[in-house]
């Protein structure tokens, strides 16, 4: 078996006061094992509430409507809270993308980062505490034993998202989601968090799923990359195929957004104009059609199937359907 | 063109307490003696190691913390030891942009609610100009005045910063603090909203203090970047220069690890490492606060603080090299 995670047609909504907010709608995808996946996308567009659905943990008004979740070959979605937990922080390592609502904040750091290996390495509390320092030491936070005993409002944002990222890895997790784990971080401290990834992935074969913003990080550690928009999956590809031969617009849109710091004479930025879509009321054909260059009149009318090429990039847009193409007017 | 805002010397230090006396036992250095301009309608930049004090300069220099030392001053008039009542009609002027537009709004207010709440604060207008003004505000920044009765949590990141700098805007503000602004926000986003800033910023003639760690946006934007390392600056030059032609090592070092958005570039780029520990704000080490870092240090380093130099066509180092 070579894939750790297999997703599929994954279905997750939130029940609110305003109704059913469809935060992923029939998500396919896969980690294959020992291998980076990194996921860029809209805000708002289920990054988040993917991971979250993988390891159930969605809240009382979150719940997975339909699909399956293969983790090592075991559905997870039909198990229960306890079987979760021995995943959770143990074969199944999680930085959550805001580090203030994670961590306990009656709880010293030490005490936080102690708890899972007492409890998924039977280890004692003087070993765990001197694992404990070790791991604050490879995320750089300075003076580690002494650190140890502050709680987490005395350390600044980048370092409670440091001791995010040491508890996540602590317990050598087999899959590690990270979700925005270097936003608050400089970039030295960012490329020092990579190397420990990347460390991690080659010496015990881990297999990483990275969410971040920044297209800088997921070119520099990710073998695959997945692309989302409107809670699904629009493309996916190898980085390379990505970066150099996008196939959805709202991949190359992204691409062309980032500002080019060689220049030296300023150009204005070019955005993609236009707002995310309305979860509540997702349009009836493409999702990115209010905002697509290039929409044509069957984007209004259906959600285009995913389209697979034969480098195994996929994407989900009219435009690669040659008959689509051929017949369709754009509007 | 005149500087806006000017700041010299500026201190700040957190009391660290022990015990139920709250005896004051030491103290973190947060801003320790830092000093620089922004001239009317420019921007400046400021990146650094998280934790060396950017938030806290922002902060300070619009006093939502009193200066431990120093001195502020805004339209060359020292307003370091104003009084919180003559600081109002300045306060005004300054509003801040802050970095999680989740936290930043009330989560039980409309959107023309929080924007009407700091034109209400600020005694501004009658409530049927108010009405207007929102309206414009929202078209200002891309938002339509449907969406006016809705509240922070139906909005998505992008649209929930947007209501961030409208609420800025509403005050009719002269110099705003962008705190981590975009880096929640996917990219395409990201740019509209710097072009936002950029279009507002040459219409009502604005000042910027633009902090962020994403140093290819920080150089788009900024006119010059100052970069601090554990409560100094090290470094400010125009961005170009600071870009091409970086002279501190710990800038050096800064820069080489800016992820390249290009895989196969992203391969051939080589890093400078930085070794050793960060040091602790609380015991920031002798001499160049650097130097347990630097591979160039020198003995002076050690013993004795560099103070900014000009090099020449304003690009401005502290260091013992120069
Ligand atoms: N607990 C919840 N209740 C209701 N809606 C929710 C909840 N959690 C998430 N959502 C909605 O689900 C959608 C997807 O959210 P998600 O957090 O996965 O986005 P994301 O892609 O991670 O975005 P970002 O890049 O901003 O983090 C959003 O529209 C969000 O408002
Ligand atoms: N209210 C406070 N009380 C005590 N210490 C503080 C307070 N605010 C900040 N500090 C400390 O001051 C130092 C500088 O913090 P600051 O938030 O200014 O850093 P920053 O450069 O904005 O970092 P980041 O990039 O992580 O946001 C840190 O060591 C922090 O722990
Ligand atoms: S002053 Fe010395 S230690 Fe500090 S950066 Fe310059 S060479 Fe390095
Ligand atoms: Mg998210
Ligand atoms: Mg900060």
């Amino acid at each position: 078996m070579d894939n750790i995670l297999e997703v599929t047609n994954l279905h997750t909504s939130f029940y609110t006061m305003a109704g059913e907010v469809k935060a992923v709608n029939g998500l396919d995808f896969s980690v294959r094992k020992g291998s980076t996946l990194g996921i860029v996308g809209e805000s708002g567009s289920g990054k988040s509430v993917t991971m979250l659905s993988i390891v159930k943990l969605l809240g009382t008004n979150g719940k997975i409507k339909e699909g399956s979740i293969l983790f090592n070959g075991e559905d997870v979605v039909d198990k229960k809270e306890d079987y979760m937990q021995t995943l959770r922080g143990n074969k199944i390592g999680m930085i959550f993308q805001d580090p203030m609502t994670s961590l306990n904040p009656v709880l010293t750091v030490g005490y936080q980062i102690c708890e899972s290996l007492i409890k998924h390495k039977n280890m004692s509390r003087r070993q765990a505490e001197k694992k404990a320092v070790e791991l604050l030491s490879e995320v750089g936070i300075p003076d580690p034993k002494n650190r140890l005993n502050n709680y987490p409002h005395e350390f600044s944002g980048g370092m409670r998202q440091r001791v995010m990222i040491a508890i996540a890895v602590s317990c050598n997790p087999q899959l590690l989601i990270a979700d925005e784990p270097t936003t608050a971080l400089d970039v030295t401290i960012q490329a020092q968090i990579l190397d420990l990834m990347k460390r991690l992935q080659s010496e015990l074969d881990t297999s990483i799923i990275i969410i971040t913003h920044d297209l800088g990080v997921v070119a520099d550690i990710a073998d695959e990359i997945m692309v989302m928009y409107g809670g699904n999956m629009v493309e996916k590809g190898s980085t390379r195929d990505i970066f150099y031969n996008p196939k959805h617009p709202y991949t190359k849109g992204l691409l062309r957004s980032v500002p080019n710091p060689d220049k030296l004479i300023k150009e204005k930025l070019i955005p993609i104009d236009g707002q995310p879509p309305d979860l509540l009321n997702l349009p009836k054909g493409c999702p990115f059609s209010p905002r697509c260059p290039n929409t044509m009149k069957i984007c209004l009318m259906k959600n285009p199937d995913l389209m697979e090429f034969e480098n195994g990039q996929k994407a989900r847009c009219w435009l690669l359907n040659k008959e689509a193409r051929a017949k369709g007017k754009v509007i | 063109m005149g500087d806006l805002v000017r700041v010299e010397n500026l201190k700040k230090y957190f009391p660290i307490r022990k015990g139920i006396l709250g005896k004051k036992i030491n103290y973190v250095k947060a801003v320790d003696n830092v000093s620089f301009s922004i001239k009317s309608g420019e921007t400046l930049g400021l990146v650094g190691e998280s934790g060396c004090g950017k938030t806290t300069t922002g902060r300070t220099v619009i006093k939502l913390y009193e200066p431990t030392e120093g001195k502020i001053y805004y339209e060359d008039k020292d307003i370091t030891n104003l009084t919180n009542r003559e600081m109002m009609s300045i306060r005004r002027k300054m509003q801040m942009i802050f970095q999680d537009p989740y936290a930043s709004l009330n989560p039980r207010m409309t959107v023309s609610d929080i924007i009407r709440e700091s034109m209400v604060v600020h005694k501004m207008y009658n409530e049927n100009e108010r009405r207007e003004k929102i309206k414009e505000l929202l078209d200002i920044v891309g938002l339509n005045s449907e969406q006016a009765n809705r509240y922070p949590h139906e909005f998505s990141g992008g649209q929930r910063q947007r209501v961030g700098i409208a609420r800025a805007l509403a005050v009719e503000p002269k110099f705003i603090i962008c705190d981590e602004p975009i880096s929640a926000l996917d990219v395409s986003i990201q740019a509209q909203i710097i072009n936002t800033l950029e279009d507002l910023q040459k219409k009502y003639n604005l000042t910027y203090l633009f902090i962020a760690h994403d140093l290819s946006m920080v150089k788009h934007i900024s006119n010059k970047i100052a970069v601090m390392y554990l409560g100094n600056m090290v470094e400010v030059a125009e961005s170009n220069e600071l870009y091409m032609n970086p002279q501190h090592p710990y800038t050096k070092a800064l820069l080489s690890a800016i992820p390249i958005p290009d895989p196969d570039k992203s391969k051939k780029k080589k890093r400078i490492m930085l070794e050793g520990e960060v040091p602790s704000p609380i015991k920031p080490p002798r001499g160049c606060k650097f130097h347990p870092r630097c591979k160039y240090k020198k003995k002076i380093c050690t013993e004795e603080q560099p103070v900014l130099k000009d090099l020449g066509n304003n690009h401005k180092i502290a260091c013992h090299l120069f």
